[in-house]
């Protein structure tokens, strides 16, 4: 068993809403650096303090024909930088309480064993916006052309940085490995199974716009990654 | 033994493609509370106005609900001075100016709602001097307007400025109306952002100093331009400036979060003070 704390200091973030990849997509060539909405680089990000803590547990078996491990951690990792979440601290990006990794392997036979793992983490914390609301508009002056000058326009709340939680992370694997000595060495077959209950885990969060015939709806999705996959290999070793 | 192998092969391409490796799934979005939404910048130019609505669900595309029934009262400087009175749509008016330098507190409350409370000052006004227009022609294009005045910044403290240009027309049916015009800044500013024809600037760059600005109108002849120098709050300034940065960013790409400066509630409250340069 384990206890780990480890203080941060200046370390990067962007401020928020800083981003690169974003001003380069909507404007090209003519993304002007020298305006504040699109500020260099060192306007872009700030640095402060963060923190790591946790404990890190284990159990193992060695011996027999049961052989594996059982680990466990418990940890959190925070951020407090000037200029970012209102100066409060908040969790980072990859902060996940929980970490849980077991492996079995079990021999049926000398040559035919079977194996498993299973892991679990608690799920990434991303910002989600929670509501919307109505944004004040500078009072638009007739114009014949156009109706109303400009449009009212909403805000999208963001209480806290990386204020959403994701679902959790789980997934189990399964191998069926057949081995046997040969005069030149030693042959195997191994059969798996790569997330063997199809958990459809999140990989990433994404905001989804759809015409509803009545304006536009938006909708909150993830993106998983990698469902049940079986697979096949065949090695040696001499 | 070939067919086996050519059948083989098409139903693992099959299920390759079929299969897939990714997929969307509807994700719940945090729980949200209903606050109440207070919108009102003012100035010495007009009556005190609010405009109050509740927030909704990110995933809804219905209008905005206003509060009809709520209880506004307006402070200053520390002391009550009056109640506003609902018109209509959730617009709450106010049979008084807002004055100069005076620090405004507006406090509501609405059935189902927490109270909501919020605090403004509205500046001086921005002190300009030498102002002069004058009329030139770029090569080739058609006549322009060149205006420039001196705006003399306070010492010692931060300022914020909008500006904006627009000019008087008539439509078809001979109405007059007021279009924006664009405009340039040759002088040695930061420009902070652009909103709904107004340039933002702070005095970042010259502050306590008296400052020359020149601005190039262009399309537009020196008799028919106005223009509109203000002094915004900071709340102003800082809603104004956040709720740009939000609107050119988005989820995907990490969105801006907007200034706020009402207490238990969301939107803005803020004074400003313009002054209008007439030809």
């Amino acid at each position: 068993m384990d206890l780990y704390y480890k203080k941060l200091k200046d370390v990067a973030e962007f401020k928020d809403g800083g981003d690169f990849i974003g001003q380069f997509l909507r404007n090209g060539p003519d993304t002007k650096f020298t305006s504040l909405i699109t500020a260099p680089y060192e306007e872009r990000i700030t640095s402060g303090i963060g923190w790591s803590y946790g404990s890190e547990w284990m159990l193992r078996k060695r011996e027999g024909n049961t052989t594996g491990w059982l680990g466990y951690t418990l940890s959190y990792a925070r951020r407090q930088l000037e200029g970012v979440n209102n100066n409060k601290s908040f969790p980072y990006s990859y902060d996940s309480r929980h970490n849980i990794a077991t492996v079995v392997n079990h021999k049926l036979s000398k040559k035919l064993s079977v194996g498993g793992n299973w892991s679990y983490r608690s799920g990434y914390v991303g910002t989600v916006p929670v509501t919307t609301y109505k944004a004040f508009i500078e009072p638009a002056p007739y114009n014949p052309y156009g109706g109303t000058s400009y449009n009212p326009d909403n805000i999208d709340y963001l209480p806290e940085r990386n204020n959403f939680r994701m679902p959790s992370y789980h997934r189990l694997d399964l191998s069926l490995t057949h081995v046997k000595l040969k005069k030149w060495g030693e042959r195997s077959w191994n059969i798996s199974i790569y997330n063997a209950y199809n958990r459809q885990n999140p990989y990433s969060l994404e905001m989804k716009k759809s015409n509803t015939g009545q304006g536009f709806k938006r909708d909150l999705s993830q993106i998983a990654l990698f469902p049940v996959l079986p697979s096949f290999s065949y090695g040696f070793k001499f | 033994m070939m067919t086996d192998y050519k059948y083989f092969t098409s139903v693992l391409i099959a299920l390759l493609v079929l299969t897939g490796c990714s997929k969307n799934i509807e994700s719940n979005l945090p729980d949200y509370e209903q606050v109440l939404v207070l919108n009102s910048v003012f100035n010495p130019d007009s009556l005190f106005s609010v405009d109050l609505s509740t927030n909704r669900p990110i995933s809804s595309n219905a209008p905005f609900a206003p509060i009809v029934n709520a209880s506004v009262l307006l402070y200053r400087d520390g002391t009550y001075l009056t109640d506003l009175t609902h018109s209509k749509n959730g617009v709450y008016q106010a049979s008084v100016m807002p004055e100069s330098l005076k620090k405004y507190e507006i406090r509501v409350k609405a059935p189902g709602f927490d109270d909501i409370s919020a605090h403004s000052t509205v500046p001086a006004r921005p002190l300009i001097s030498d102002i002069k227009i004058s009329q030139f022609q770029p090569d080739g294009s058609a006549p322009a307007t060149l205006m420039s005045f001196t705006l003399s910044d306070p010492p010692a403290e931060e300022n914020f400025y909008s500006v904006q240009a627009y000019t008087f027309e008539k439509d078809f049916r001979g109405n007059i109306f007021q279009r924006p015009l664009s405009i340039k800044i040759i002088s040695a500013i930061e420009e902070d952002y652009f909103r709904n024809g107004l340039l933002f600037f702070r005095d970042k760059l010259f502050n306590g100093k008296a400052l020359d600005l020149k601005f190039n109108l262009s399309n537009v002849i020196p008799k028919n331009a106005y223009f509109r120098i203000a002094q915004v709050s900071p709340e102003y300034y800082l809603y104004g400036k956040t709720y740009d940065m939000h609107r050119q960013t988005d989820f995907n790409i990490g969105q801006h979060p907007v200034s706020n400066n009402i207490e238990n509630g969301l939107g803005v409250f803020a004074g400003y003070n313009a002054v209008t340069i007439r030809p």
